[in-house]
């Protein structure tokens, strides 16, 4: 384990943890920007990205490339988780169990005073573990619903035509829940929150100090430490 | 007024319509100096209403039609009527269409001058519903002028020209989305609204070009009800319409789009699923801006500071 500023330094992410992040950032961030003008198009803000991006048209086929983008991360994801497992990777992190409404409990708890140190959790908490399930649970519902309003003409061969008006409904609505959502929830823990403040660099070293990784996944630190005094001293 | 105006223009004004160098005569030549003189220019009518006579020299000369005379649509005024000065008595013969004649009347005289040179756009038009109702006693529906204008004409692929793919939209509101005209006829005033909450409306307040506007769809000139078997959106032909820019369009996909307003009685499905949205927008942003602050605020009642509380021993 590497050492930076005099702490030590915990590998969280590696390349492909971080590829598949640097995926889902770029991707997202252009369907937003390319999806909610068409939702409020009378703001002026979606009026200045239209212009910026050469028209409605224009922005219609960057959604569209984006969001095989963001497909692709997803799939990239799924492969990498399964072949993990293959390799024997058993444990997975972010599967939520009864613990985790146990910590959220113990945070309000703790947050009234009642309490005095927050739960202790593992390498992913409960905040951690609501926003992936909201993302993938989105992803899938902006993919089928994306996906009818690409290719309109072939569904409604299938489908009556109040379906696509339920899909445009749905693809719509869902976009503006999972922007605030990112806004609001991703951003605080990952940017905003004092503990953090201006970034957590994570997604671009992959690494993690010592005292984060205390403060913020203490099951985590326990479980590393535990391991380390198996193998033996650490070797620096 | 009007009168006075008159009697000046027939006695004027070789320097417009020769040219400023003796050249070939100007369009408009024996008609825009009084015209296009003063914006204020404007004849009464019995009634006491009024109608502007002016008429914009520059933007007739750059209108489509600016190369032609006063006379290709107002030749021998006399045809058209007997209009009468501010106090009733008898002018010289002029185009008062507006305030001296019925309606009917204003309608088959527009389309008599427009028809010789746009034979087919007339043809069309004399079989819509816009022409029954001026040919009965519908006084609010269009004529050829009410939707191009009549001294500023441009081509409708210039996006100025009031029947531009960017302008028809506000053109058609002008009558359509009027609940004083439209209750008059029985006709929806949400139409236009409806359009704007489409996916093509919302395509064209940002710009799109290729995105359907009125008259892609109900077409400019032979617009009937849906309901009737000539409309381009009766059952029969509404697929065809569609197919034009959406190739493989099928029955269902036709019936995608009717102007039905997202409320609960019309669209009842997106109707609730806006309603479960915003419960679940309120109580998933709600409850993050709640966690969040009661975070920032534990962070800072801690003694610890800012770095939040010590490693769990
Ligand atoms: C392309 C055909 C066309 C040409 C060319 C044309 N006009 Fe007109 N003009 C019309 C029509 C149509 C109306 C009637 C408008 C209405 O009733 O809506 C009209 C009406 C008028 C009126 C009466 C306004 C009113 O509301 O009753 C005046 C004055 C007039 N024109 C002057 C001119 C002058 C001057 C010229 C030449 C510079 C000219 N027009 C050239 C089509 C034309
Ligand atoms: C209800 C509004 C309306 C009325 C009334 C109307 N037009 Fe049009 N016109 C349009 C629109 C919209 C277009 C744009 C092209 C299109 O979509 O058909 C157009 C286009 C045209 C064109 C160009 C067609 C082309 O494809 O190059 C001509 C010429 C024309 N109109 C003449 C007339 C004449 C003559 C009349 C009266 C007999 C008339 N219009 C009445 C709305 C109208
Ligand atoms: C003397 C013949 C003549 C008369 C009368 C006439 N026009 Fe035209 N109009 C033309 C010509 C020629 C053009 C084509 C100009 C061009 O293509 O540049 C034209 C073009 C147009 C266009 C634009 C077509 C386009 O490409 O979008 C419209 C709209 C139009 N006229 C409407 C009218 C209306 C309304 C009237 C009656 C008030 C009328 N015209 C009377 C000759 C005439
Ligand atoms: C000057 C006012 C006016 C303008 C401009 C106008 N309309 Fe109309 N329109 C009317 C009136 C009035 C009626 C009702 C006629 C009737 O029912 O007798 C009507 C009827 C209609 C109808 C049939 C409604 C029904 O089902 O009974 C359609 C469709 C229509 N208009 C479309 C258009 C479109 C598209 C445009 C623009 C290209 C347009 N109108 C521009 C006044 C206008
Ligand atoms: C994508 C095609 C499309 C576009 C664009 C469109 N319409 Fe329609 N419109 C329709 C269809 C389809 C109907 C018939 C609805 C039904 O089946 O009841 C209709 C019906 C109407 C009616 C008759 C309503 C009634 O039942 O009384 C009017 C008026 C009308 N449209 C005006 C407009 C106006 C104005 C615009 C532009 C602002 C417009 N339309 C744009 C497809 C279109
Ligand atoms: C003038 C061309 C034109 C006509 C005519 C037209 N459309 Fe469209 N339509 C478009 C364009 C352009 C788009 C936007 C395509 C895109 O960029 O995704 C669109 C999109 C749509 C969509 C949204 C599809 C999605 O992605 O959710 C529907 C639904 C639709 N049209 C229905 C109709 C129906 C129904 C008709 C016939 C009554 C019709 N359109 C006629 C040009 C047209
Ligand atoms: C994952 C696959 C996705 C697919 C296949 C997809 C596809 C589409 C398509 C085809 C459109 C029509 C756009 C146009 O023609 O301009 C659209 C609209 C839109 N998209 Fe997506 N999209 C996806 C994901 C997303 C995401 C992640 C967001 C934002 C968080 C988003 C936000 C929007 C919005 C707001 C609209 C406008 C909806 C409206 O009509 O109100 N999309 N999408």
């Amino acid at each position: 384990m590497k050492r930076a500023s005099g702490e030590r330094q915990f590998v969280r992410w590696n390349g492909h943890h971080r590829a598949q992040h640097l995926g889902v950032v770029l991707s997202f961030t252009a369907l937003v920007f390319t999806g909610l003008p068409l939702r409020y198009p009378e703001a002026a803000p979606s009026r200045w990205i239209m212009s910026l991006l050469g028209g409605a048209t224009n922005a219609g086929i960057i959604h569209r490339v984006a969001a095989v983008g963001l497909l692709a991360a997803s799939a990239y994801h799924v492969l990498y988780v399964l072949a993990m497992w293959r390799a024997g990777h058993r444990q997975i992190h972010m599967l939520p169990g009864l613990k985790d409404v146990r910590d959220v409990f113990d945070m309000l708890r703790y947050f009234a005073g009642l309490q005095p140190h927050p739960p202790k959790m593992g390498r992913y908490g409960f905040p951690e573990k609501f926003e992936y399930w909201a993302m993938v649970w989105g992803t899938a519902i902006m993919a089928a619903t994306g996906f009818m309003m690409w290719f309109p003409e072939v569904f409604l061969r299938y489908l009556p035509a109040w379906a696509l008006a339920a899909a445009q409904a749905i693809h719509g609505w869902e976009a503006v829940l999972a922007a605030l959502a990112i806004l609001i929830w991703h951003f605080y823990h990952a940017h905003w929150s004092p503990d953090v403040f201006p970034m957590s660099r994570v997604w671009l070293t992959g690494r993690i100090s010592e005292s984060e990784l205390k403060h913020h996944h203490a099951l985590e630190w326990e479980r590393i430490q535990a391991e380390e005094v198996a193998a033996g001293p650490a070797a620096d | 007024m009007a009168l006075a105006a008159l009697l000046v223009c027939w006695g004027a004004d070789a320097s417009w319509s020769a040219g400023d160098a003796g050249g070939p005569p100007r369009p408009g030549g024996r008609c825009l100096p009084c015209h296009g003189a003063s914006p204020t220019l404007e004849a009464v009518g019995e009634s006491g209403a009024t109608a502007s006579l002016h008429v914009d020299p520059l933007a007739y000369q750059a209108s489509v039609h600016g190369a032609l005379d006063c006379e290709a649509c107002h030749w021998r005024m006399s045809d058209m009527g007997e209009p009468r000065g501010a106090n009733g008595e008898s002018v010289d013969p002029v185009w008062l269409s507006r305030l001296t004649t019925s309606v009917p009347d204003r309608a088959r005289r527009v389309l008599e001058r427009c028809a010789p040179c746009h034979r087919p756009e007339a043809d069309d038009y004399a079989r819509s519903i816009h022409f029954d109702a001026v040919s009965g006693s519908g006084t609010e529906a269009p004529v050829c002028s009410d939707c191009h204008g009549a001294h500023a004409i441009l081509r409708h692929d210039d996006i100025e020209s009031s029947t531009s793919q960017a302008k028809v939209p506000a053109t058609c509101a002008r009558c359509h989305a009027n609940a004083r005209i439209m209750a008059r006829y029985d006709v929806r005033t949400d139409t236009v609204k409806t359009f704007e909450e489409s996916f093509h409306g919302k395509k064209h307040e940002l710009g799109s070009k290729r995105a359907a506007v009125c008259s892609s769809c109900h077409g400019g000139h032979d617009i009937r009800p849906a309901t009737d078997p000539g409309s381009r959106l009766s059952p029969a032909n509404r697929i065809a319409t569609c197919a034009a820019c959406h190739p493989g369009c099928t029955e269902q996909f036709a019936l995608s789009f009717g102007h039905k307003p997202m409320t609960a009685k019309e669209q009842p499905l997106v109707y609730w699923i806006g309603v479960f949205y915003r419960l679940m927008i309120a109580l998933t942003i709600g409850g993050m801006i709640g966690y969040i602050s009661l975070d920032l605020l534990r962070k800072a009642l801690s003694t610890r500071g800012g770095g939040g509380s010590p490693p769990p021993e």
